[in-house]
This record gives C-alpha cells, sequence and structure tokens, in this order.
C-alpha cells in the first residue's frame, strides 16, 4: 500500500526534481517500474526474461535431474534464471522444491533491478544507455556502456548468460568493422518514445524490452501475440533459401541452399533443445507425393521419422554408447549442426543437401524450414516422468520460417528458386 | 559454491571485451552506421542519375526515415523537370558490410502517374549501411535517352 502510494507519487508530481524516492524494496519488485516505464515493463513482461523462472519446461527440468542424480540443481539454474536470488540470500531456499517458480517476483526471471543496478553493482543506482538520464528523483539513474546498444561492451551484459551465443557472435561478421551489429540491435529494436511517463520526459530514442529470440511461453504469460509475432519476425528475416531442381524420368536431382544472414551467431543458437529441419516434398502431376523428406507433422517428434535423408538443423546430446539423450545430466557429448554466421574470410555462409528422386518425374517440388524452440521429445519424457502436463508438452510450438517457403513447378525446367 | 557462482557471473559482465571498445556511439545516435560515409537523409532528397538523363527524388518514406523492417517509398522521377511516367523502376537494397540484400532482392515500382513510382515494401532487415540501388528505363523506343541510374545510402539506425 505505501509502496504503492509511493511509485504513485514518483510519476505524478509536476516537478519531476519533487517525486518522492522508491524504496529498495519497490525497486526489486518489476512491478514498480510499469508506473513511470510502462512501455518497458509491459514488453518485459511478456518476455522469456520474465518468463525464465516459471518456464515450466524447466521447472520439470530441475526436478527429474534432482529425482534422477540426487543433485540439488535449481540453484545451478538460478544465476541466469533467478539472478536476484543469490543476492536476496534465497539460494539456500531452493534445496528441494525441485524448481524455481516458488520465488517472490523481486527474483522471478531476469528482473529490471538485476539487469539495471545489480548485474553492475547492487547500489540501488538504475543504469541505462541513456548519456543523460532526467533525475526524477524516484531513483538514482547513472548511463552505463553495458547497456548502451550501439556500444560494444553491451554484449557482455547478454553474454554474461547467453556464453555460446557470444562466442559465436565473436566470430562473426557481426562483431567486426563496418558491420558491427551488438545484441541488442537486433533483438532490441529501436523506436523514438520517452524513457520515462513522467512530466517534460525528454525525446528519446528507446528500445524495445521484449527482446524476441525463439523460445515462447507455454503457459498464460502475458503478451504472447505480441511475443509470437517478435520471434517470427525474427525468425523470417534469419534465412535466405534456394531451391533448384533437375528434373529427370530417371533420377531428379533436388538441391536446397540456405544462409544464415540477419542471426549474428549460430542458427538456430547453440541452444541443445532446439530442433530445425528441412522439409522438401514433391508431387507428380496427378497431385500424388511421390517424395519427402521432413515431412513431420506439428504433434510428430522428428525422433519419431522414418526418414535416414533428414536434413536436421540442431545439435543432438548422445549418451555414452551415442544414442539421442534429451536431458543434459545423461548426455555424454553431442553431435548435429547448425548454420554458422558469416564471418570475415567468407562473408557468406551458404550450406546445401542434395537429394535423388528416383523413378517418378516432378510435377511440384516445395520447400520449408521449420523450427521447434524445444523438440517435442523433451516434452514427452518429462510427461512420462510424471514432472510435467500433457497439456504443456502438447503446446510445445512448431514455427515456420516463411522466407523459406518456396515452391518448383515442372514450367520452370531445370532452374532455382528464387 | 552459490557465492561462487554469483561472484562469477557478475565478474564475467565486463571481463569479455574482444576488440577495443568503441565509444562514439551515442545513445539514440547512429551507432549502428559509426564512421561510414553515408547520405543524409530528409524527405525529398534528390539525386541526378550517373547518366545525368534522369533524377531521383525520395518524396515520400515510410518510415520516415527508412528503418529496420517493411519500408515503402514513393519516387519522383523527373526529365528536364517534368514528370517521367511509364518507366520500369527497379530498387535494389543492399548491406554491403555483410554481403547481403533483401528476399526477395528487387522490387519494381508501381507507376502511380505524374513521375511517381511507389515501391515497397521491402523489408530491412537488420540496422546498419544500406546501400539502394534504383533504375529506370524503358518509357520510350529511345532508351538510351530514357534510362538510369543512382545510388543512396542511408544510415537505418533499428
Amino acid at each position: 500500500m505505501v509502496t504503492a502510494l509511493l511509485i504513485a507519487l514518483a510519476c505524478t508530481g509536476d516537478d519531476p526534481l519533487e517525486v518522492a524516492p522508491l524504496s529498495r524494496e519497490a525497486l526489486l519488485d518489476p512491478a514498480s517500474c510499469a508506473e513511470c516505464h510502462p512501455d518497458h515493463y509491459r514488453e518485459w513482461s511478456g518476455s522469456m526474461h520474465a518468463y525464465a523462472a516459471v518456464n515450466p519446461i524447466m521447472d520439470a527440468m530441475i526436478a527429474l535431474g534432482e529425482r534422477e542424480t540426487g543433485a540439488p540443481m535449481a540453484a545451478d539454474c538460478a544465476p541466469c534464471h533467478a539472478p536476484m536470488a543469490a543476492p536476496l540470500g534465497l539460494l539456500d531456499d531452493l534445496d528441494g522444491l525441485g524448481g524455481l517458480d516458488e520465488l517472490p517476483a523481486s527474483a522471478s526471471g531476469v528482473t529490471c533491478f538485476w539487469c539495471h543496478s545489480a548485474s553492475v553493482a547492487d547500489d540501488g543506482v538504475l543504469r541505462g544507455g541513456i548519456e543523460d538520464p532526467l533525475f526524477t528523483g524516484a531513483h538514482e539513474s547513472a548511463y552505463s556502456s553495458l547497456h548502451d546498444r550501439g556500444e560494444y561492451a553491451s554484449v557482455d551484459l547478454c553474454g554474461s548468460c547467453h556464453i555460446e551465443t557470444l562466442f559465436e557472435w565473436q566470430s562473426s561478421i557481426f562483431a567486426e568493422g563496418s558491420g558491427t551489429l551488438t545484441c541488442g540491435e537486433c533483438h532490441m529494436d529501436g523506436v523514438d518514445g520517452v524513457a520515462a511517463a513522467t512530466e517534460g520526459a525528454p525525446g528519446r530514442r528507446v528500445h524495445g524490452h521484449g527482446m524476441p529470440g525463439l523460445s515462447l511461453a507455454l503457459t498464460e504469460h502475458p503478451e504472447r501475440d505480441a511475443q509470437r509475432e517478435g520471434v517470427l519476425d525474427e525468425l523470417d528475416s534469419s534465412l535466405l533459401a534456394e531451391l533448384c531442381v533437375m528434373p529427370d524420368e530417371s533420377v531428379s536431382l533436388v538441391q536446397v541452399t540456405l544462409e544464415n544472414i540477419a542471426a549474428g551467431h549460430r542458427w538456430s543458437s547453440s541452444s541443445r533443445d532446439r530442433r530445425a529441419w528441412v522439409e522438401v516434398v514433391a508431387w507428380d502431376s496427378a497431385g500424388a507425393v511421390i517424395w519427402s523428406t521432413g515431412a513431420a507433422g506439428d504433434d510428430q517428434p522428428l525422433s519419431g521419422l522414418d526418414d535416414p535423408e533428414l536434413w536436421m538443423i540442431g545439435f543432438q546430446m548422445v549418451d555414452e554408447g551415442g544414442e539421442p539423450v534429451y536431458m543434459p545430466w545423461r548426455a555424454e557429448g553431442f553431435g548435429g549442426e547448425t548454420l554458422p554466421p558469416s564471418d570475415l574470410q567468407s562473408n557468406a555462409s551458404h550450406v546445401s543437401r542434395a537429394w535423388r528422386i528416383h523413378d517418378a518425374l516432378p510435377d511440384r517440388v516445395s520447400l520449408r524450414v521449420r523450427v521447434r524452440p524445444v523438440a517435442l521429445d523433451v516434452g514427452a519424457i518429462l510427461v512420462e516422468e510424471g514432472e510435467l502436463a500433457p497439456e504443456i508438452a502438447a503446446a510445445l510450438p512448431t514455427l515456420e520460417v516463411e522466407a523459406t517457403h518456396l515452391e518448383w513447378t515442372a514450367d520452370l525446367g531445370s532452374a532455382c528458386v528464387p | 559454491m552459490r557465492a561462487s557462482q554469483t561472484a562469477l557471473l557478475i565478474l564475467c559482465i565486463g571481463c569479455n571485451n574482444p576488440r577495443d571498445s568503441d565509444d562514439s556511439g551515442a545513445p539514440g545516435g547512429e551507432a549502428a552506421c559509426d564512421g561510414e560515409p553515408v547520405d543524409e537523409y530528409t524527405p525529398g532528397i534528390e539525386r541526378l542519375g550517373e547518366g545525368g538523363r534522369l533524377s531521383f527524388a525520395v518524396e515520400d518514406a515510410a518510415p520516415d526515415p527508412p528503418d529496420e523492417g517493411d519500408n515503402t517509398w514513393r519516387l519522383l522521377l523527373t526529365q528536364g523537370g517534368a514528370g517521367l511516367d511509364g518507366a520500369e523502376v527497379t530498387l535494389v537494397p543492399t548491406m554491403p558490410a555483410h554481403g547481403h540484400g533483401t528476399s526477395p532482392e528487387s522490387f519494381q515500382g508501381q507507376d502511380r502517374g505524374d513521375g511517381r513510382y511507389e515501391i515497397g515494401p521491402f523489408d530491412l532487415i537488420m540496422p546498419g549501411v544500406w546501400r539502394f540501388e534504383i533504375a529506370a528505363g524503358g518509357a520510350s523506343s529511345d532508351e538510351s535517352d530514357e534510362s538510369d541510374e543512382v545510388v543512396f545510402t542511408f544510415c537505418v539506425e533499428g
């Protein structure tokens, strides 16, 4: 009540210099930020950063991992999924909880206070990428290059948790010379607005805090439509595709080339849970399917496909016998491939795969690249182990990279599209 | 163990600086294009074609200025001060530093009359320096008189 009153006072004063300061308790709670930073809060509330500690897949994996290994895992996940848990002294409380979803709002997910203050120094100063922050009295403000997406240093803030992605970025064309683009320049779109909804706030270039990547919330969560739209936008611009067909009655050749043009890291990242694959379907002149690869239904795990020619894009964890596994504590290694980003040597990153169609003349061939933020096998195992509700596993999405949806038709002859 | 994990996480922020930091990127500025020569976009920006035969103006851009995402432009094509109708106008956006363009690679202008052509939407997929090659021709049988091309280079801030 008192906190709410202070927050309301903080942003309604006519003179920005006379607003009431927020207590530390208020600063720790992301909801407090909404009063003065409504757009930033709304965007963040729908982000995977806000979802990081309540993601049911992660909590189910922690529960299963603790059960199978006998070792506490929640505290190991907290530094990235709930980084305020340690500064608030909550790590010991996580033992045996089997997840992070019981944490208070002040420690749940990657909070405003963590990124803007405690990640640098837990001193109550809120840091951002604005060189001349307006003094509002609500809290102290300061410029930090870690929060300025135009600065190279800003990659360190993201890279403290997205470590493999940072390493991939460092060797890419996105990290050097005139082509440099930081994490925030791709994942935090800019828009002209105000940083704080206070009287007299100057116009600023502000940046989205939804930070879409590939993952999506599986349960009730704010801004789900906006987040999905952001993810699909990111996906759609990430790849260029080419489909080439050389038709012949005895042996036709189909070749697909993919180029990761817009991700400054491997596509679709190095997460072991991701699954992307290439679907190619060929029809004859009567409209019958004569050949296909990667033709998985939306609810069909790739592991269930009898498809030795499948082009899967993603890393697969394996046990000591080389058999596929889906839980990290069961894994001894991993294999597979993802699409690398352009580097300074090649300045392009094309990857191709070819197939042959025997004894049938294609009249139409279609291509699309599909992607799953989390492999369906992961959900299926967690359900089977009793750690995940079936309806949540059923909500695991299958997405499509729209720009890769190409079609060749026989009237083109031996040709490539586009 | 847990305290050390947290300490490691905090220490990692700032410990990774694989090249000298570029301090010139002013917040709210055009950091994505630092140091690159670009044309300063203003509504109506106009330039004579490389052949000196046609003049090209970006009369209107949405968004204004050009930004990351879908963009649509209205071009004004003139010859000797008069609008030129019936031309085939093609736009090819590319990002030289990354060696790629857009998908599709080129966009055709729609003739709106009075020398005006609408092009787009074309998706500028990331911030940075973008090069826009615009070619026009075919407005008459004597193509040598009425074909020309021009290049604009704009910073897309994102």
